[in-house]
């Protein structure tokens, strides 16, 4: 369990987040969805500890992430979207890495490399930005962390490795394991989290479960400009027509649309607000 | 789980710099065999006399690798593409700080002796094969070894904080740094001495010492007790500051 209360933080003078709070539930996949510049990577530096909030308090697990303790940064695994990786072969990585995080499965980890068809004994350097990025997943999986943060993901990996990617982090989430998923390629993520965290303008503006999600919003793709009201919460132009986000009583058939959910949400703050709280309901 | 401090761990860390670090150690100890081979070769030093040579060679190489070694001991903490994965290692910034300083000190130490009288057995080997008398081989517990030893640790303390310290440019600003200060203090020495002095003059300062050595038994020893104490403590206290130093580091630090 991550709790963040009454965060405050910014780089300089201007301020980022603002009294921010956050829960993130274990046993989850969440998808932390935000425009550019929303704060996302600056958000999961700060649960893991490598920001320090200006005020405020972070729990994740028991622990302070500012302090940095050992304890904590064994259990949680931040995949970051910038990658950096020593001039040391995989296997040589594994070997010293492995030792600091308890919990690491080696069997796991040769699966995952399997799959992704890593070669173990290359240079990761020599390695491509995806299969980087697949070696360093595969590492973060096998360590079975307490909070896995994984910031734009799927950056850089082709499209069977997106499908495969999708697969191994939905099987290797556990019951005490809060996976973040942040990302602005909603389609990416679609199918894979189970909770849905909007940040905007240093707020969490909306936290909730997918399944939630969907039993309180429509959504509708129809040839004409529906009319405001009735449930109408927001319609957009799109190539197959106007695609709508309607409230429960509104008669919109369609799935879960997470990227239409977002731009929602981002363009009816208030209105989203009053159909759903903002806590985690999950 | 301790959180502070585990043996373990540290070996782990040393590990892990070890394995990323080894192929570069291996290079320039490769490369320092042959220039010294050289120049035990076409040095004029008399055969037999190797340990002067050996030495030198090996203070030398110490200060010299030390310190580049010592002000580069944290570059993963001030660059952003490589300080995320350095903080989130798990391991304490105490251990994490620990592992460096002892890299940089005991490591680099006595892989040089071990590397020193390697290279001079291949010397002697090769002095054995040439007409003449034998070069000397290299004694890493020669007694005047110590002093080459703590005068690096010494030096190499305000490199290792200046490492901690400044985000880029670590040797050349520490090196500013103590030239600065060291020209601080000698200001600050001389108008105290103006000032203690202002009847007679900063040209009687010879004799004052003179006549408080000779008045003042103790004042010598007190002296040496407070250079020893500065000697120890300074290297000590740089230590701690870079330790916090490290521990307080966020990656926005990074440039």
């Amino acid at each position: 369990m991550l709790e963040a209360r009454q965060v405050n933080f910014g780089y300089g003078a201007d301020p980022l987040f603002l009294d921010t709070d956050l829960t993130l539930a274990p046993g989850h996949i969440h998808g932390l969805l935000g425009l550019n510049g929303a704060g996302k990577s600056t958000l999961l530096k700060l649960m893991t500890g490598l920001l320090f909030p200006n005020s405020g308090r972070i729990d994740a697990y028991g622990y302070d992430p500012a302090r940095r303790d050992p304890g904590f940064l064994a259990r949680v695994f931040l995949l970051p979207e910038e990658l950096n990786v020593p001039g040391v072969t995989g296997k040589e990585y594994v070997a010293v890495r492995s030792p600091f995080y308890a919990d690491f499965d080696q069997a796991q980890m040769q699966r995952y490399l399997d799959e992704f068809e890593i070669p173990g004994n290359k240079k990761l350097t020599a390695l491509s930005h995806g299969q980087q990025k697949k070696f360093l997943l595969s590492f973060g999986l096998a360590c079975n962390a307490s909070l896995v943060l994984l910031d734009e993901p799927t950056n850089g990996l082709d499209i069977p490795s997106k499908g495969l990617f999708r697969r191994l982090v939905a099987e290797s989430l556990n019951d005490g394991q809060a996976i973040v998923v942040s990302t602005h390629q909603v389609r990416d993520v679609e199918s894979l989290v189970d909770l849905i965290v909007i940040l905007h303008e240093g707020k969490v503006l909306l936290n909730h479960a997918v399944s939630e999600l969907s039993g309180n919003l429509r959504f509708s793709v129809s040839g004409n400009r529906p009319e405001a009201g009735d449930g109408l919460i927001y319609t957009q132009l799109t190539e197959a027509g106007y695609a709508s986000v309607w409230n429960e009583r509104a008669g919109g058939e369609g799935a879960l649309d997470l990227e239409l959910l977002f731009k929602a949400v981002i363009a009816n703050p208030g209105t989203c607000g009053a159909l759903l709280t903002t806590e985690n309901q999950a | 789980m301790n959180e502070h401090f585990s043996l373990e761990r540290l070996w782990w860390l040393l590990r892990a710099d070890l394995a990323s670090g080894y192929r570069s150690l291996l290079t320039i100890s490769g490369a320092l065999a042959g220039v010294i081979l050289i120049a035990a070769l076409i040095s004029f030093e008399i055969p037999g006399s190797g340990q002067g040579f050996f030495v030198s060679w090996y203070g030398g190489m110490l200060y010299i690798w030390g310190i580049i070694a010592s002000s580069r001991a944290f570059s993963e903490l001030h660059d952003k593409n490589r300080n995320q994965a350095y903080l989130l290692l798990p391991a304490s910034a105490i251990e994490k700080t620990v592992a460096r300083l002892l890299a940089v000190t005991v490591g680099l130490s006595v892989y040089l002796l071990i590397f020193t009288t390697a290279v001079s057995l291949v010397v002697a080997g090769v002095f054995g094969l040439l007409p003449g008398p034998g070069y000397g081989v290299f004694n890493p517990l020669d007694p005047s070894i110590w002093p080459v030893i703590t005068g690096y640790l010494f030096l190499q303390s305000f490199y290792f904080l200046g490492a901690a310290w400044f985000r880029r440019r670590h040797f050349i600003k520490t090196t500013l740094a103590i030239t600065v200060a060291g020209i601080g203090l000698g200001l600050l020495a001389f108008l105290t001495l103006r000032i203690v002095f202002a009847p007679e003059g900063i040209a009687d300062v010879g004799n004052f010492v003179a006549r408080a050595l000779g008045s003042y038994q103790g004042l010598l020893q007190m002296l040496e007790s407070i250079r020893t104490v500065f000697v120890i403590g300074l290297p000590v206290a740089f230590w701690c500051i870079a330790w916090l130093r490290v521990r307080e580091t966020q990656v926005s630090d990074g440039i």
